[in-house]
């Protein structure tokens, strides 16, 4: 078995190499790629990809780095890592060390699977952390889901017909549930994307964080997100990529909220399909019941919307206690930090976002 | 003899310590639930079932619990057979 380191200079040419366009499997898209090469706190020499390669020149598996800064250390986010299927032991590992030497085992996990977790807390390395969240359903969009259950056109147009009439009355819910409201005293405004003006208000609300984002670091995020929402844009190859690449519709959102024009709370959301995430919010606490009215306004609006997910504390209560969702589910995401990153009083402290790492592209 | 093929180079089984191995084929029996018996020093992951990144990792915690050292990732990254594992606790013991 072979490892092949590519950084982020090389990246670009690797994606459109007659290498990469041959591959069984991809691991990586052109859409990560560029992203990847306009990331404003990378360096030319970063290592973000290491193939596992047989000598037969087939893939075996795959890791990928996110570079960021936690305050003046450099780090990185893990952002993939996959293992053909059947593939030993030593393929997953080797991949996985290499990423950890790249790096210095200077790390971040924003989202890991229980097996994962499992692993990396026998390495000993990080500290873990919890994110407790919730999911709150208040539609199906049971015409969707169920007419792409069915091949055959009437068993399709039917099911599809009777989640037209489920999802109707659902629709009627929502508006008694959640009443038209204007939220009262505070000025919303849509924001492209956080100005440089807004990075001292984040900078007071982001203390915790361990590598901080900035006005910068959103606008890269909007202007290169990993997943696409534009069918013109598929060339074919989608099929041999297993993590997201396209979906029906993908959009990032930024709400400032303000009173006597000062900003006293931003909220940066991405919509894909018909979830409405949370991804991050600089608030302070007695803003948060304004912020979860504009979230549910915007529920009982976009009636593609079937689904909130917040991670937020404070949005997790209120949404809870207002019992207005058909149901909701408690979710929790895995989340490690390098102790290399953190002093141990830090690391009793430290807050990942729910957008943190790659989550706010995807 | 019993060969292991380490970064290319070819490493006589034979002269490691039996302490060493012992103990390390022990780690290793425990952690994969199978008989110490049943492992040689040249098997690799790929050649045992249920050797998965998981249980990898945790025989790596084991040994280095049960010799009190540490392992560097260069060295991690050389380990392919319980042969190697027992050379880098050997090399540490030096």
């Amino acid at each position: 078995m072979l490892l092949r380191k590519i950084t982020i200079a090389q990246l670009e040419s690797f994606v459109r190499s007659e290498e990469y366009r041959t591959m069984n499997e991809l691991p990586i898209t052109p859409l990560r790629a560029l992203s990847q090469a306009n990331n404003p706190k990378a360096r030319p020499d970063d290592v973000v990809l290491t193939l596992a390669m047989s000598e037969e020149g087939e893939l075996l598996g795959y890791v990928g780095a996110l570079p960021d800064w936690a305050g003046s250390i450099r780090c990185a986010w893990n952002s993939c890592w996959r293992v053909k299927e059947g593939a030993p032991a030593e393929v997953s590992m080797k991949l996985l060390y290499s990423f950890l030497n790249d790096w210095d085992r200077k790390i971040l996990l924003a989202d890991m699977t229980p097996h994962t977790h499992k692993l990396i807390q026998q390495l000993r390395i990080c500290t873990h952390r919890s994110l407790h969240g919730i999911r709150c359903f208040y539609r199906l969009n049971l015409a969707r889901r169920l007419g792409k259950k069915f091949r055959n056109r009437i068993l399709r147009n039917l099911a599809g017909g009777a989640g037209t009439i489920v999802d109707g009355l659902l629709s009627l819910f929502v508006c008694i549930a959640i009443p038209k409201k204007r939220v009262s005293g505070i000025c919303i405004e849509e924001i492209p994307c956080p100005t440089p003006e807004l990075d001292s208000f984040i900078s007071r609300h982001n203390t915790h964080q361990p590598a901080k984002r900035l006005s910068a670091d959103f606008r890269w995020m909007r202007e290169y997100p990993w997943i696409s929402d534009r069918e013109e844009e598929k060339t074919g190859m989608e099929g041999r990529y297993y993590f997201s690449w396209f979906t029906e519709r993908f959009e990032t959102h930024w709400i400032r909220f303000a009173a006597h024009a000062e900003t006293v709370a931003l909220l940066g959301y991405t919509l894909r399909d018909d979830i409405l995430n949370v991804r991050y919010l600089y608030a302070a606490n007695d803003t948060i019941p304004n912020i979860g009215r504009f979230l549910l306004q915007q529920i009982r609006t976009d009636r593609l919307l079937s689904s909130v997910i917040t991670y937020h504390p404070g949005l997790t209560a209120y949404l809870q206690s207002r019992k207005n969702f058909l149901f909701c589910r408690k979710i929790t995401r895995l989340t490690a930090l390098s102790k290399k990153l953190c002093s141990p009083d830090e690391a009793e402290s430290f807050i990942l976002q729910s957008g943190d790492g790659d989550c706010m592209f995807t | 003899m019993e060969p292991s093929i380490r970064s290319g180079n070819w490493v006589n089984i034979n002269n490691m310590n039996e302490e060493v191995n012992n103990k390390v084929r022990d780690i290793v029996a425990d952690v994969l639930q199978k008989k110490p018996g049943d492992l040689n020093l040249s098997l690799r992951s790929r050649d045992v079932e249920g050797w998965d990144s998981l249980r990898h990792v945790m025989i790596i915690a084991a040994v280095e619990d049960a010799f009190g050292i540490e392992i560097g990732l260069d060295e991690l990254m050389a380990i392919e057979s319980i042969g190697d594992l027992c050379q880098v606790v050997e090399n540490h013991q030096k």
